[in-house]
């Protein structure tokens, strides 16, 4: 296959990036394995860092990843006292966390903590990648109506985010202090009457422009190109070949108790991660 | 060179404690291996090792105190365990003589075989022990039995304890195999020629006088029957085929990291440019 020039390959296609998102999703969940893990992890990076949307900053993310591996690591040091290498020991008179804390324990946590950022990671594209309007019409048609009920309402939390502040500000001015819990429902009321009348707005503005009359249409069609149709079977190859590992039992979960063990991996089970890169290799920059 | 100071550094405790771990310090006298059939010892009680794979492992520890934990006897017995403490109930037993190879911090999952552990007085019945090993108790003539059972219906007792502590000062003749259940254990015999980690191997001569490894307390039954039936070459077996792919997978692992990491690199550079 020859390379093409970036134009021709075209954005990547919504239903293909979500199977290449089922299909990572899969893999990671079915890592009972750091290693896995980890390779999950980088191989997600990449596909974000290839495909994100220009006005896309990944840093809130991948904070609030860390924070969540590190909380992950830490409660399982604290309240797991298995283990037989004790890298110190908390008086045993204080409660749920007094007892020792073990090596093993420390690698089950980092491992805990890599599975929930590997799982984050591996949906990020959908909100990442794709524009919401993208996710919305690449739901099949038996959920569409429910999809584009779910996202109108999502869509609808920032605007009374918004008005709630303005309100807040606008009673201020009027002399309001926020001092007793009953003093709140001067703006709670405001707010509520701005969301009902906003939702309002929608609907006629929806029904306007033929929501709900026939078969929706679309701007443009979502095209497979040959790119999308690479990318959605290699992952699907590469979910099955990894999640077929696990049921072989040849791919089993890893667990560094009583003694930490060096966590085996496949060759198999590496190339499936590797295989998972495809998105990035083809629409990398 | 830091960091394998500090690598010394914190190896050093871990030995220590590892050490104080395994001793056996709780107080009660134990007997030299000998004195158990001379009654030393006042008080005995076995221990029944069934594997998942139905062999079976005997000790008879010998105490003086008037009962002993299910810890306890373990401890005594010199077989190599560990647990996982379940506060009030006690410590659940989650490997023995090192099976599994690896347990959940929870010691088993939903799915995972377990190790049952079963009471046995006099009688010779078993009956499901109803706390952790650390809070059961057992008295002189009891049997501790533990089985590494699936988890599928109620667990299956392992054999009768009979025999294992029954060292008469005659020489032993083949004629005393222990009873029944111990056959499934028996017919592995012949591949337990591989040597025992426990030294209490014992050849199928009538006159072996094979003794107890150095450590007081700890009588491991001699019949001559191999009531000791360490599938020891079945452990080197799966060891083996454990250790095959990781020399692979591991650099294969290690080459994909590197590959994806330089990756992500001249992805991130080409943005900032």
């Amino acid at each position: 296959m020859t390379v093409k020039p970036s134009r021709d390959r075209g954005p990547m296609n919504a239903r293909a990036c979500a199977l290449w998102c089922a299909s990572a999703l899969a893999v990671s969940l079915s890592a009972g394995n750091p290693l896995y893990r980890a390779l999950v992890i980088l191989v997600a990076l990449n596909v974000l860092f290839s495909l994100k949307r220009p006005d896309v900053r990944l840093g809130p993310l991948l904070t609030a990843l860390a924070v969540a591996g590190f909380t992950a690591t830490a409660l399982t040091v604290l309240v797991s006292h298995t283990g037989r290498h004790v890298l110190a020991t908390l008086p045993e008179a204080i409660p749920a966390i007094g007892g020792a804390l073990t090596a093993e324990a420390l690698a089950f946590g980092v491992a805990s903590g890599l599975g929930i950022a590997a799982a984050v990671l591996c949906v990020a594209p959908l909100s990442q990648v794709l524009e919401a309007h993208e996710v919305v019409d690449a739901l099949p048609r038996a959920t569409a109506r429910v999809g584009a009920a779910l996202g109108t309402a999502l869509n609808l939390i920032p605007g009374v985010g918004r008005s709630a502040r303005e309100i807040r500000d606008a009673q201020r001015m009027r002399g309001w202090e926020p001092k007793r819990l009953r003093g709140w429902s001067e703006v709670a009321v405001p707010v509520m009457l701005t969301a009902v009348e906003d939702s309002v707005r929608l609907a006629e503005a929806m029904e306007a422009r033929g929501y709900g009359a026939g078969h929706r249409t679309h701007y443009a069609i979502p095209r497979w190109r040959a790119a999308d149709i690479a990318v959605a079977a290699m992952s699907v190859a590469a979910a099955t070949a990894f999640v077929a590992l696990r049921a072989t039992g040849e791919n089993s979960d890893w667990f560094p108790f009583p003694d930490l063990t060096v966590p085996q991996v496949s060759v198999i089970g590496v190339l499936a991660c590797l295989v998972l890169m495809a998105p990035a290799v083809i629409w990398r920059r | 060179m830091g960091s394998r100071l500090r690598r010394a550094l914190l190896i050093g405790p871990l030995v220590t404690g590892g050490a104080s771990g395994v001793a056996f310090a709780t107080g009660h006298e134990l007997a030299s291996p000998a004195s158990c059939a001379a009654a030393a010892t006042s008080h005995h009680a076995a221990l029944v090792i069934e594997h998942g794979d139905g062999s079976v492992l005997r000790v008879c520890v010998g105490f003086n105190s008037a009962t002993l934990t299910g810890e306890q006897i373990l401890q005594a017995s010199h077989v190599e365990y560990a647990t996982v403490d379940y506060g009030a109930l006690g410590k659940a037993l989650c490997r023995v003589d090192m099976e599994p190879a690896s347990y959940p911090p929870t010691c088993w999952s939903t799915t995972s075989p377990y190790w049952a552990t079963f009471i046995s007085h006099t009688d010779g019945t078993w009956a499901v022990a109803a706390r952790g090993i650390s809070n059961q108790t057992y008295g002189d003539g009891d049997a501790e039995g533990v089985r590494y059972d699936p988890q599928s219906g109620a667990p299956a007792p392992p054999p009768p304890a009979a025999g294992t502590c029954t060292i008469t000062s005659s020489t032993p003749t083949p004629s005393t195999p222990p009873p029944s259940g111990a056959t499934s254990g028996l017919s592995q015999s012949p591949t337990t020629s591989a040597p025992h980690r426990v030294a209490a191997a014992t050849s199928p001569s009538p006159d072996t006088t094979e003794t107890a490894p150095p450590t007081p307390g700890v009588v491991v039954d001699t019949t001559p029957t191999p009531v000791i039936h360490r599938s020891v070459s079945r452990v080197h077996k799966t060891a083996a085929t454990d250790v095959a792919p990781a020399g692979v997978g591991l650099p294969a692992a290690a080459a994909g990291a590197v590959l994806l990491l330089g990756f992500l690199a001249v992805q991130i550079a080409r943005r900032r440019r």
